[in-house]
């Protein structure tokens, strides 16, 4: 009799306990197969479905190249941006004095309470033409709404809370007991930091970076805003599936779409791997 | 070295865990501090460590007015309650952290690690 | 030999600072702060305070024009319906997936919970596409929801699925079963046991998962833009309108009406979070 099964009381004959636990089951995986299940199954199968040729087609062609390539610059540049600050303001909150933490928690939370779009307007509002810095930009001739500039900076902002969500309970549940040991050792600073600190949270830190990339990649309303999606320049993969999708060339989106969701299947992966290390509880 | 302790005081804000303490202990001495929980003797032990800071008085190592030197600098070997042990690092190490952090030669930290570890007989737990 | 186990430790009083409280390190971590702070300024702050200027510039009468003209009161109306019944179906959704999780065993249950985040990890295009290729034109089942409602509600269920989930798994995970088989000796039958014992338990994770849930469909854009047809009056959700508003550089409005669905969202976050408070009042 497994742990689980003693802990659900049977009550009133095996029997009954078990068509009701099979139902409940049956309710749940159905749900699940119905609404992710088989859509993503769907979707590999239309994918494929006439052979490798037109997939290998759809994925050489010049557009979806740069958007590939595209889709990885700005990953390259917004992750390592956001886990290094994200590290900084776990470090402010959890070891640092200052007032104005619950501002600073805001602000590590607001890309979760914000649309995507309304992120857009807002960095458009700033950096835009008619925006705050319109005119600034534009006599320093720089570019950056409709360009990648501003992509950066609406990835960057979808993104920038999970490495420091998921580095705060690490570092509160480490306590500073081992930082200050080191420095009775003759550490400083930045030897603590990195000798200590950082090795005793890096799981923490891995799994924040996984997030932050995996949301990096699949950021599609702030940066649909931000670059006006012009083809071949501005469109990341996401947009590069609506785009191919609104111009009816279905295996064009399936293929990027399927490129995508596999990248999302290897973050689920890494994810779940890394749950198995010893990590704080997870907040959702 | 002698280590002596004058009119220190330590708040935590309205709690005072020290009120002008004053302590010596002779060079060579073993001294214990006895006192009930929340008494202060770990703030004192912290605060000869410059682990914390007084709010008044002084520490003197030896010659040295220490109060205000940081506890990276200070030289006082300090062993937590719950031993503070780096859980991400083998034994070894552990041992060698404060002559990694001071960049000894390699081959110096390797020999006295191996001298301290056979002096615990804990030689044969290194790599753990 | 037995050892004698140290007593629990009390936190004792010490200094905060850490890393950051050292002469040496004082200097370096201002800059830190300093590059910090700039950071936050450019990626999140600025843009923020220029959504809000933005949308007051005109006064609370043009506020109000912008917000209550017939689209954006269809878009708006539809944004909180859908959302409101998509998070209500979540409530139960979740609790049952997290409970089979949790209570139930079965091969393939591994897999199952690592798919759970699969809306977490996919792009939300992708999810719209993956919706269409079963239940859209050309679908193997012979449904055809573009253009309905029922996708957009589709669209959300998918995007905010793992949300209540997640939030309920482990609180049940910690439940230890004693209060429910106290109550089935006693005579309880399942049902009540569940409602009784159980439900209050774990009403304020699924009130937590609701509230996430629900401020995540609001501004749900990615997935829904590309099934629902964004006809106005009958599938254009909030973030749609403010995209179609940006697109004909009408700034004002869309900054108006995301504002709005923004003190909706901390309206309904607010009710929800007294609701759990008093919730646990009860259950103490």
């Amino acid at each position: 009799m497994s742990a689980n099964a003693a802990k659900s009381p049977v009550v009133g004959g095996g029997a009954s306990a078990k068509v009701s636990r099979l139902g409940l089951r049956t309710v749940a995986l159905g749900y699940l197969a119905l609404l992710l299940l088989m859509p993503l199954a769907m979707i590999f199968y239309r994918t494929f479905e006439h052979g490798l040729e037109p997939v290998w087609k759809a994925m050489t062609e010049p557009n979806a190249v740069h958007a590939f390539w595209l889709s990885i610059e700005l990953v390259a540049i917004a992750v390592p941006l956001n886990t290094v600050f994200g590290i900084g303001i776990a470090l402010l909150l959890e070891r640092g004095s200052f007032r104005g933490r619950g501002a600073l928690g805001l602000v590590i939370d607001l890309p979760f309470a914000i649309s995507p779009i309304v992120v857009g307007l807002a960095l458009v509002l700033v950096y835009g033409q008619a925006g705050w810095f319109g005119d600034w930009l534009s006599e320093h001739g720089i570019d950056v709404i409709f360009s990648v500039p501003g992509m950066v900076l609406a990835t960057a902002f979808v993104s920038l809370p999970f490495v420091a969500r998921e580095t705060i309970p690490v570092l509160h549940e480490l306590g500073t007991d081992s930082e200050q040991a080191a420095a009775t050792l003759g550490a400083n600073a930045w030897q603590t930091f990195w000798r200590v600190t950082l090795p005793a949270i890096r799981w923490g830190v891995v799994y924040g970076v996984v997030l932050t990339t995996a949301r990096a990649l699949g950021e599609f309303g702030a940066v649909s805003v931000v670059s006006g999606r012009i083809e071949g320049q501005t469109q990341q993969l996401p947009l590069y599936v609506q785009d191919r999708f609104e111009n009816f060339d279905a295996t064009g989106a399936y293929t990027a779409a399927v490129v995508l969701a596999l990248l999302a299947l290897a973050t689920l992966l890494a994810m779940n791997l890394l749950t198995r290390r010893t990590r704080s509880r997870r907040a959702v | 070295m002698a280590i002596e302790v004058r009119d220190v005081t330590k708040r935590f804000g309205t709690f005072t865990a020290l009120d002008d303490v004053c302590l010596r202990v002779g060079d060579g001495a073993l001294t214990a501090l006895l006192g009930p929980s929340g008494s202060g003797k770990s703030t004192l032990l912290r605060i000869i460590a410059g682990l914390e800071t007084p709010d008044s008085g002084s520490v003197r190592i030896g010659d040295e007015e220490v109060t205000s030197t940081p506890a990276r600098t200070r030289g006082v070997g300090f062993v937590f309650q719950h031993y503070a042990p780096f859980k991400h690092m083998t034994v070894a190490d552990n041992v060698a952290f404060g002559l990694k952090v001071r960049r000894r030669p390699k081959a110096e930290t390797r020999a006295r690690v191996q001298e301290l570890l056979s002096l615990v007989r804990l030689d044969g737990l290194a790599e753990r | 030999m037995g050892r004698r186990r140290l007593p629990s430790p009390r936190r004792r009083p010490t200094s905060p600072g850490g890393l950051a409280g050292r002469v040496g390190a004082r200097s370096a971590s201002a800059l830190g702060r300093g590059l910090l702070g700039i950071y936050l300024s450019v990626l999140v702050v600025l843009p923020i305070a220029a959504l809000l200027a933005r949308s007051s510039h005109g006064g609370l009468g043009a506020f109000w024009r912008e917000v209550t003209s017939p689209e954006a009161q269809a878009a708006i109306k539809l944004t909180l319906v859908v959302s409101a019944a998509v998070v209500a179906i979540n409530a139960v959704t979740g609790t049952l997936i997290a409970w089979v999780l949790v209570r139930d065993e079965f091969r393939g249950k591994k897999v199952v919970n690592a798919l759970i985040d699969l809306p977490f990890a996919l792009p939300t295009v992708v999810a719209g596409v993956v919706l269409l290729a079963l239940y859209g034109k050309n679908g193997p089942l012979g449904i055809d929801i573009t253009f309905t409602r029922t996708a957009v509600a589709m669209a959300l269920l998918f995007v905010t699925l793992p949300f209540v989930a997640r939030s309920v798994q482990p609180v049940l995970l910690e439940l230890d079963g004693s209060a429910e088989e106290a109550a089935a000796s006693l005579g309880a039958g399942r049902l009540t046991v569940f409602r009784r014992i159980v439900l209050p338990a774990l009403t304020p994770a699924i009130i937590s998962g609701i509230a996430l849930s629900f401020a995540r469909a609001l501004g749900e854009f990615g997935s829904v833009v590309l099934i629902s047809g964004n006809l106005p009056f009958k599938t254009e959700v909030g973030s749609v309108y403010i995209f179609g508003q940006i697109q004909n550089e009408n700034l004002p409005a869309a900054a108006a009406v995301s504002v709005a669905l923004m003190l909706l969202a901390l309206v309904v976050l607010a009710a929800l979070t007294l609701l759990s408070r008093s919730r646990s009042k009860h259950v103490r």
